[in-house]
């Protein structure tokens, strides 16, 4: 494995882990979509940010996770 | 990332078309070349290559190389306007192309073109041989390797020492942490936690409006909004702040950079105060010396012998009256004898001139002998009066035991003086290498130092406090967030992606806190485990602080000081070396120069070390650095070598491949 690899799967490791020691911050999430959705969504936020984690264009990466978290509440929230 | 193949032209001191090739092997590639040759052009290539600029090392302010000095000097006198860059390289998965060249803009008829804008750059990138646009393929470059990051890798000794000051150096630092904190991947998440928050943000603030009219919930809702809009304000306040602090720390790095290239002066100028303070003191210690000499001088020869000499001046005054007087009275007697003769022998008075009888002759004769008595008494009573000099005999008693004293004095005397003119070369040394101006230039220097750095402690303060009234306002918005959620239960679309936004947001909070401490301590970890193999004196060890600054410690934990120069280049490569380890980047690392601080124990050990620090590595390396007992310990990880070299004066350099010390001995030179 690459080191970059290695790296990525590092930072999404600690993701997992920051989701797992809290719960409470999950619970009101699981209103709006499955426990897997939510896995799916946070990989996908994360995998936008480490595409883009050398683009210095902070409020196009901003419009582009936002773009993304609405359409996937408008079209497949509870 | 792995370079396979390299192609300058008219590039620094390549003269026409030169080509690298680099095996596919992993491992070491060297090349060998004498300071000048043209070790840095090949890095400065790499860079051009990637970022279409050469941060020129001598600029303090962190200037680029003009296009004109990038250009070979030889094709510049030929009127060949044009250099370029072709870097070949895969990153595990595609393969890519850049081809950078830079050339004379049409209809410029200048006679020595040396402004960038009368160039033009050409850029083509391809990846797996297709076309790349110019966003997309500066997208990839920087994916690949940003130029933010690139320090890291391509690592000229000038990147060296600066990685080196950084990391010692607290302004420094805040810039070397952003660049270690997004080489490793924090920034990933540091970034996605503003985002998610920013996000969020909006997201309540939507949602707020939506959210049902009752009391209860109004208070909240005006809370809420209170708090994001307080949030705002302090974000804005820090933010320009920050760039503030940014550029006040932009103009105290060059302005210490200006005073430590005047470190020289200045050390020499405070080694010229204090000489001039150590002849002034020598002065008054001759001073000194003079009166103490003067007083015994006075004492133990002038007072004495000028006593002496007064007291031989009396004697033989005395002894002048003494004898004068004798002789007037014998003068006075021989008048009065030659006239009794006379009147004796005429029988005639002489004062009457009236004859005399006989028994006046018989008194006269009488007078006379008695007159010839007294005269011969006189005369024997007559002494030769003595001289008014005293002799040497009396003097010398003083004289003697005085002039071994003198001698002395007179020998601490030359001491000084002998002292002072040696300071004094010293001073006159010092005065020939720089002049006043150079001196009041680096007081001045510092004077604004002072200032700035004062400012930054403004600066900071305030952003301190803005940074507590963020906090507040997190913690208020958080707060205001539960109460409407509490007083509301609205499953509209705006509240779901508040709902959910918060939510996100607190994970990658809580998952940036957790990154950042492990990956920090992986980077400490590796990095003490480097200098620890690369370092010989085994009571030192480095701690790698919270902010990544590095401090030297010994065997009990304790700060060791200031590192030497051997062990600032070991622990900038130890840095280096954790960094490419952990990095979010997969490049390989160019060294340019890498030994040449350290002592030959410490080369042998980086020779062994140094196929570790990434899959392939590049070395330049000059002859100091390399020898050939080095071999047996890079032999195995040696996947080519070339040597590179050009006649001294000539802008001409040739790469060669292997390794050919010929050209490294003065025959061979020539």
């Amino acid at each position: 494995m690459l080191s970059q690899d290695h790296r990525k799967e590092k930072i999404l490791e600690k993701i997992y882990e920051a989701i797992s020691k809290n719960s409470a911050v999950t619970t009101p999430m699981k209103k709006v979509f499955s426990k897997s959705k939510i896995d799916e969504i946070i990989e996908e936020i994360y995998q936008i940010l480490w595409d883009e984690k050398f683009n210095d264009n902070q409020k196009e990466i901003t419009k582009k996770i936002k773009k993304y978290i609405e359409l996937e509440i408008t079209a497949n929230s509870k | 990332m792995k370079y396979k193949k390299l192609t300058l032209e008219n590039f620094r001191t390549y003269f026409g078309k030169h080509e690298v090739t680099f095996p596919d092997k992993n491992g070491l590639v060297i090349f060998h070349a004498k300071n000048g040759t043209g070790k840095s052009g090949l890095l400065h290539a790499m860079n051009f290559g990637l970022y279409g600029k050469v941060l020129n090392p001598s600029d303090y302010q962190g200037g680029y190389f003009p296009y004109y000095e990038l250009l070979n000097r030889l094709a510049f006198k030929n009127k060949t306007y044009n250099f370029g860059v072709t870097l070949e390289f895969s990153d595990g998965k595609n393969n890519f192309e850049i081809d950078r060249r830079i050339q004379l803009k049409k209809g410029v008829k200048v006679k020595e073109p040396k402004e960038d804008n009368y160039f033009e750059e050409f850029l083509h990138v391809t990846k797996n041989s297709e076309v790349l646009s110019k966003d997309e393929s500066q997208r990839e470059i920087e994916n690949i390797m940003s130029e933010a990051v690139s320090r890291f890798f391509l690592v000229n000794r000038e990147d060296i020492h600066r990685l080196n000051n950084a990391l010692v150096d607290e302004r420094e630092n805040e810039v070397i942490r952003k660049e270690i904190e997004r080489s490793i991947g924090v920034e990933v998440l540091e970034r996605g936690k503003e985002i998610l928050s920013e996000i969020a943000n909006d997201f309540s603030k939507e949602s707020v409006k939506d959210t049902s009219n009752s009391k209860k919930a109004n208070d909240a809702k005006e809370d809420l909004l209170g708090a994001l809009e307080r949030l705002d304000k302090a974000k804005k306040y820090i933010k320009e702040n920050k760039e503030k602090l940014e550029s006040v720390d932009s103009e105290l790095v060059i302005l210490e950079e200006k005073e430590r290239s005047l470190k020289s002066i200045a050390e020499e100028a405070e080694q010229k105060k204090n000489l001039t303070e150590e002849i002034f003191d020598l002065e008054t210690q001759k001073r000194q010396k003079i009166k103490q000499t003067r007083e015994y001088l006075i004492e133990n020869w002038f007072l004495p012998v000028s006593d002496i000499a007064l007291e031989a001046y009396d004697k033989a005054k005395r002894e002048q009256e003494d004898a004068t007087e004798i002789e007037r009275n014998i003068k006075n007697l021989e008048i009065e004898i030659r006239r009794l003769k006379k009147e004796v022998k005429d029988e005639v008075c002489i004062s009457c001139n009236q004859p005399i009888n006989k028994t006046q002759v018989k008194k006269i004769k009488q007078l006379l002998e008695e007159k010839i008595k007294s005269k011969e008494e006189f005369e024997g009573q007559y002494e030769e009066p003595t001289s008014i000099f005293p002799s040497t005999q009396i003097i010398k008693p003083f004289l003697e035991p005085s002039i071994d004293n003198f001698i002395q004095l007179e020998k601490d005397l030359a001491g000084i003086e002998l002292d002072i003119h040696k300071t004094q070369n010293k001073v006159d040394k010092i005065n020939k290498k720089f002049d006043d101006s150079l001196e009041s230039e680096v007081k001045s220097l510092r004077e604004k130092i002072k200032a700035k750095n004062e400012l930054v402690g403004i600066i900071k303060k305030d952003i301190e406090e803005q940074e507590i009234l963020q906090a507040a306002a997190t913690n208020q918005i958080k707060k205001a967030e539960k109460e409407v959620e509490k007083y509301t239960s609205d499953t509209k679309t705006s509240t779901k992606k508040s709902q959910f936004s918060k939510g996100i947001r607190e994970i990658f909070d809580i998952a940036f806190e957790l990154y950042r401490d492990s990956a920090r301590e992986e980077v400490s970890n590796l990095a003490m485990g480097v200098f620890d193999n690369l370092i010989n004196d085994k009571a030192h060890q480095i701690k790698l602080e919270d902010d990544y600054s590095v401090t030297l410690i010994d065997q009990n934990g304790e700060n060791a000081g200031t590192p030497s120069e051997g062990q600032s280049g070991v622990i900038a490569i130890s840095i280096i070396a954790a960094l490419s380890r952990n990095s979010v980047t997969n490049a390989p690392i160019v060294l340019d120069s890498p030994m040449a601080a350290l002592d030959d124990d410490h080369q042998q050990n980086l020779w062994s070390f140094v196929n570790q620090l990434a899959d392939q590595v590049i070395l330049f390396v000059f002859p100091g650095e390399y020898k050939d007992e080095h071999r047996k310990n890079f032999k195995k990880y040696l996947v080519k070598e070339f040597t590179m070299h050009k006649e001294e004066g000539v802008y001409q350099a040739n790469i060669l491949e292997g390794h050919h010390p010929k050209y490294f001995d003065k025959k061979g030179a020539k």
